[in-house]
């Protein structure tokens, strides 16, 4: 039976379903820029410094010794074939504490939109 | 000549398989943020003696940071959505114009706390992200 399957057959089976993908791919946000992130000298560089730079943050907030500044960014992509679909999302966290005199005591950066893929199998990891 | 037509065979297997999942009106979408943390990737973690410093080194930045009274916490969040949708009126041909569809949304978070001097003092686990199956029962 399989011989007498035109070799086209597959390649059309293929290609119809191929006819239903899509990749979209979204954004929050504007990405951190990390020129500017490494210019911060802790012990050295202000808030109005670090406000200068990187603009108003997205969350403030307080830990026990610190004002704290978040900023984030998150990129997603989602891939759909035919029935199939998955969307992968991830930030970028940044969070830089500040003392009472509003100068950078610490600073904590994690990058993780640069291994967003695009993937569509559902199933599994 | 063999091993060709193998790979024929094998195509034309998954075309069919494709387009009748697709035919059968059913779809299956997973949503996935951030990334998973294991059991064991937070094992390296002793109450007392493990600082912020290597918890930041082994896991990252976390997602968020808050404090309490006495302690500041770092909290790591990993969530997957799965969502099965079965059109009944795709099946049919728009004869039986019902669809039934169900999304469930699992989420791990992990969080741990430190003391004034950053020494982890407690942390906890709850792992549900990947407990979800696909089910399209609504009801």
């Amino acid at each position: 039976m399989w011989d007498r399957c035109p070799g086209g057959l597959s390649l059309l089976l293929i290609l119809a379903a191929l006819a239903g993908c899509a990749f979209v791919r979204a954004n929050v946000g504007e990405p951190l820029p990390e020129e500017r992130i490494r210019a911060i000298q802790i012990g050295a560089t202000t808030k109005a410094q670090v406000l200068e730079a990187l603009g108003p943050p997205d969350y403030v907030g307080h830990t026990l010794a610190h004002e704290l500044f978040q900023y984030r960014y998150g990129d997603g992509k989602l891939g759909v074939v035919l029935t199939f679909s998955r969307a992968n999302f991830k930030t970028d966290d940044l969070y830089i504490f500040f003392t009472r005199d509003d100068v950078v005591a610490d600073m904590i950066f994690g990058k993780r939109t640069d291994r967003v893929r695009f993937q569509f199998w559902p199933f599994g990891e | 000549m063999e091993r060709l037509r193998k790979i024929r065979r094998r195509l034309t297997l998954v075309g069919i398989l494709i387009i009748g999942v697709q035919l059968a009106g059913c779809s299956f979408s997973r949503v996935v943020v951030n990334d998973p943390i294991a059991p064991a990737d937070i094992a390296f973690i002793v109450r007392d003696h493990t600082t912020r410093a290597d918890v930041l080194s082994r896991l990252g930045a976390p997602q968020e940071i808050t404090a309490t009274d006495d302690r500041d916490i770092f909290r790591y969040r990993y969530s997957v959505q799965k969502t099965f949708r079965i059109s009944f009126g795709q099946l049919t041909r728009g004869f039986v114009p019902v669809t039934i569809s169900r999304g469930r949304t699992g989420l791990d978070v992990f969080e741990v706390q430190f003391d004034a001097q950053g020494i982890v003092r407690d942390h906890a686990f709850k792992l549900r992200a990947e407990a979800r199956r696909f089910n399209p029962w609504p009801f």
